[in-house]
């Protein structure tokens, strides 16, 4: 799993400043929340890493390497992306959209019949019943799993979420929670975690990046900036996630053991078998 | 009643009719599908393209021809020439709008995805897009089909000669015949590529549900 | 709009098979039968000058050549632009028409001199020969109701000259141009300022002349309609109007390819007389039947009647009385 660099990047449109010249590490398999309103520059800094912006200082690193010395459509193939509203090509059935990646990187064709089921049951949605479905017959929960089955077919060793849970209810967004941390348990990738909500932020990140106006107030982890709040913004969104922040890292962390402790770590033999036949 | 040669001229003129149309029709969808490329995410080129072939759209067709034959003589050429030009206001109004009418989160995971440009072109965009690019082919095809009645003013053949001939020399089952074909021509195109419009639609809406 | 996508496709898709097949077939149809000629005939867009071309043209294909027909190619400038460029090898034109519109001289009145001058300025200049002149003048002549002759007391050229400024003219395609029309009238005869000058086909102007819009047309001497007695034609008392014989005007070349050629066609050709084209006129225009089937009976006519002056007498008075029936 690499680790993510961006050095001195800062971003402008059209004269305006989004994201001031920024430093920031990600280090290998970790699960780092980005915390911001609207207009904080928080998807900016995401699309950045996958090169859907370019930035107009500054380099941006993946496992050292510069990132403008590759081509693009390298390093998206090998990043996970995955939107609010699910991005879900809606005139291809669930298992097409989910074998784009695997397809692109020449998987054999059986190799890629496994994967969509393997896929689809990590996510939790029955293969026979969901193969053949279309985006536009599922929920909006189904469509956020599936839209999470895809990024993950190629086995990319980066995922980046842009509110992925936004559009969804609440009940269905603290199960998705709970099997993105369970999910992270296993595959140790390194994933980028966009969101407006405290609660979320907390209860996802291993450290949380708090943004505002284009620049990062504090990064650290959940329980660092609970306790030391780096100055009163932060402090003013702890707060507002209210008792419930502690309690959630808190679930989380217990959340995590208890899983590990009752189911041995066999869905990790999906993501380490070599694929290439 | 009309004898053997009258519909042995029937099928030629028809012949040469449809051929006209197929060709310019055939030349005129690449050019007007590389330019919709081009300037599909351009909102102000694509505007101004647009309006500059609607310009063109709005010239009569025998003004049109007339000028082609001042740069290439009478006959075939100075026809497919105009007829292509008429076709590339409706092809890449249709081309380009066709493209624009793909939802930003779709374009955006597509983008992301890791396709290459074609690629994206390929899998996503060209099946999301099909069913206005088909209805704009066959807007483009029943337009063809009428102007190359008038082409057959500057000596391009087709069933327009007919109708011109049997006005001049007052023959109207040559008229009558000239005109049915032309309807029937426009008919088929019409219910033929309507058909496949429908298919393209339900393809793009989520499979043949 | 289609409910059923499944239908719809099925549905286009059988009517384009349907499509397919009809045009190869039909394209297979007409390739069959468009081999490489070994004669290409024009004509210009009036009915007169395909009937003749396509006199030619059947005659030539009784004689066993494959003929290419390229008619209503357009006026005379675009005929004879065609000949001297080789798109065809023949055409019908009239010996006026060439010395005023295309040599630009002045016809001698003796015709032998003006097939003379044409042929050896045609030849030394483009290479292309005059064949025989017909027996037919085909002249211009302007047609007038009989009421408006009887009003205006109308019976020359000179007579309508003064009275032109009362009337409309119903001009057709060339004659406001060329020097045998209107502008020419007006320099040899003076006067001839129309209240105005209405521009039709030739198929409509003897319509339009009956139906009162205009009240006088521009007509030719062998016009099919001119046999109606409503009709009246104006005498040329000044001799405004040359002699328009007819004859075939053939390339060179396509002499040197077939050498019966001339022959066949100065045959043809001598067949023409006023009288003939103008019952082949009339068969196309006024009863509307198509030219190649009027040439063809026409043609068939001339075969048997050819026959019969073969054949001994006693056959020939039996014969002839039943061509008299028809």
């Amino acid at each position: 799993m690499p680790s993510i660099q961006l050095d001195n990047v800062s971003k402008s449109f059209a004269g305006r400043v989004v994201l001031q010249p920024t430093n920031l590490e990600i280090a290998a398999g970790e699960f780092v929340t980005i915390l911001g309103g609207s207009g904080s520059g928080k998807t900016t800094l995401l699309k950045l890493i996958n090169r859907l912006h370019q930035p107009d200082t500054g380099v941006i690193r993946l496992a050292g390497d510069d990132l403008s010395q590759k081509p693009v459509t390298q390093t998206r193939l090998n990043m996970g992306y995955v939107i609010q509203q699910s991005g879900l090509f809606k005139h291809m059935t669930v298992a097409e959209n989910i074998e784009i990646v695997p397809r692109l990187l020449k998987w054999s064709k059986s190799a890629i019949h496994q994967r969509v089921d393997e896929m689809l049951e990590l996510v939790g949605l029955e293969p026979k019943l969901y193969r053949e479905r279309y985006p536009l017959q599922l929920s909006g929960g189904q469509q956020q799993r599936v839209g999470l089955a895809r990024a993950l077919a190629g086995n990319p060793p980066v995922l980046l979420m842009d509110e992925p849970f936004g559009a969804v209810d609440p009940i269905v967004r603290q199960r998705l929670q709970d099997e993105m941390l369970v999910l992270q348990a296993q595959l140790g990738k390194t994933i980028v975690f966009v969101t407006h909500d405290v609660q979320e932020a907390f209860k996802l990140g291993d450290r949380v990046v708090m943004m505002q106006d284009g620049s990062i107030h504090q990064y650290d982890t959940p329980n660092e900036i609970m306790t030391h709040p780096a100055d009163g913004f932060v402090e003013s969104l702890v707060e507002a996630g209210g008792s419930t922040t502690t309690k959630n890292t808190e679930t989380r962390i217990s959340r995590l053991s208890t899983w590990r402790s009752n189911h041995p770590p066999f869905l990790k033999s999906f993501f380490t078998k070599p694929r290439r036949v | 009643m009309p004898d053997p040669l009258f519909f042995n001229d029937l099928l030629k003129a028809f012949i040469q009719h449809v051929n006209l149309t197929l060709i310019a029709l055939g030349v005129a969808l690449v050019p007007a599908f590389l330019i919709s490329l081009l300037i599909s995410r351009r909102s102000t080129l694509a505007e101004l393209v647009i309006t500059g072939f609607g310009l063109l759209y709005t010239l009569p067709s025998l003004a049109m021809l007339a000028f082609m034959v001042i740069v290439f003589g009478l006959g075939q050429i100075s026809a497919i020439v105009a007829m292509v030009l008429y076709a590339q206001f409706i092809l890449i109004r249709h081309f380009v709008l066709g493209l624009q009418s793909i939802d930003a989160p779709t374009l955006e995971a597509a983008r992301a995805m890791g396709f290459t440009f074609w690629q994206r072109l390929l899998w996503v965009e060209a099946p999301l897009a099909l069913p206005v690019w088909l209805s704009g082919i066959r807007l483009a095809a029943l337009s063809t089909v009428s102007i190359a009645v008038i082409a057959a003013w500057i000596n391009a053949g087709g069933l327009g000669t007919l109708i011109f001939e049997g006005l001049s020399q007052n023959n109207l089952p040559k008229i009558w015949g000239a005109s049915l074909l032309i309807v029937l021509l426009s008919l088929w195109l019409q219910s033929t590529l309507e058909g496949f419009e429908a298919w393209a639609l339900a393809k793009a809406e989520g499979g043949v549900v | 709009m289609m409910k059923n996508p499944h239908m719809a496709l099925k549905r286009s898709g059988w009517l384009l098979f349907l499509g397919v097949i009809v045009y190869v077939v039909s394209s297979f149809y007409i390739l069959e039968q468009n081999q490489s000629p070994e004669l290409v005939i024009g004509s210009k867009n009036f009915t007169e000058s395909v009937i003749i071309a396509e006199y030619y043209a059947q005659t030539l294909e009784n004689a066993g050549y494959r003929v290419q027909r390229k008619f209503n190619l357009g006026g005379t400038f675009i005929a004879h632009q065609a000949l001297q460029r080789g798109q065809i090898d023949l055409y019908p034109e009239y010996s006026g028409t060439a010395f005023l519109d295309i040599i630009h001289q002045e016809p001698p009145f003796d015709s032998r001199q003006s097939h003379a001058i044409l042929d050896q300025n045609y030849q030394k200049r483009w290479d292309i020969r005059w064949l025989d002149f017909s027996p037919a003048d085909d002249s211009f002549a302007l047609v007038l109701r009989r009421d408006t002759v009887n009003r205006f007391h109308l019976k020359t050229v000179s007579d309508l000259s003064t009275v032109a400024s009362k009337l409309i003219l119903g001009s057709i395609p060339e004659f406001e141009e060329r020097v045998d029309g209107l502008p020419g009238l007006k320099r040899k005869y003076g006067g001839f300022h129309f209240k105005h000058v209405d521009l039709y086909d030739n198929g409509l102007k003897y319509q339009v002349l009956k139906d009162r819009r205009v009240d006088v047309t521009v007509g030719f001497t062998t016009d099919g309609p001119l046999s109606d007695s409503s009709l009246v034609s104006l005498v040329d008392d000044k001799h405004f109007w040359p002699d328009y014989h007819v004859a075939p005007l053939v390339r060179q070349s396509a002499l040197n390819r077939i050498p019966s050629l001339q022959q066949i066609l100065n045959g043809a050709n001598s067949q023409l007389t006023n009288t003939t084209l103008q019952q082949l006129n009339a068969a196309v225009d006024l009863k509307h039947q198509d030219i190649r089937l009027v040439v063809r009976d026409f043609l068939r006519l001339k075969k048997s009647q050819l026959t019969l002056q073969k054949t001994p007498l006693f056959f020939g008075t039996q014969l002839a009385a039943k061509q008299e029936s028809r």
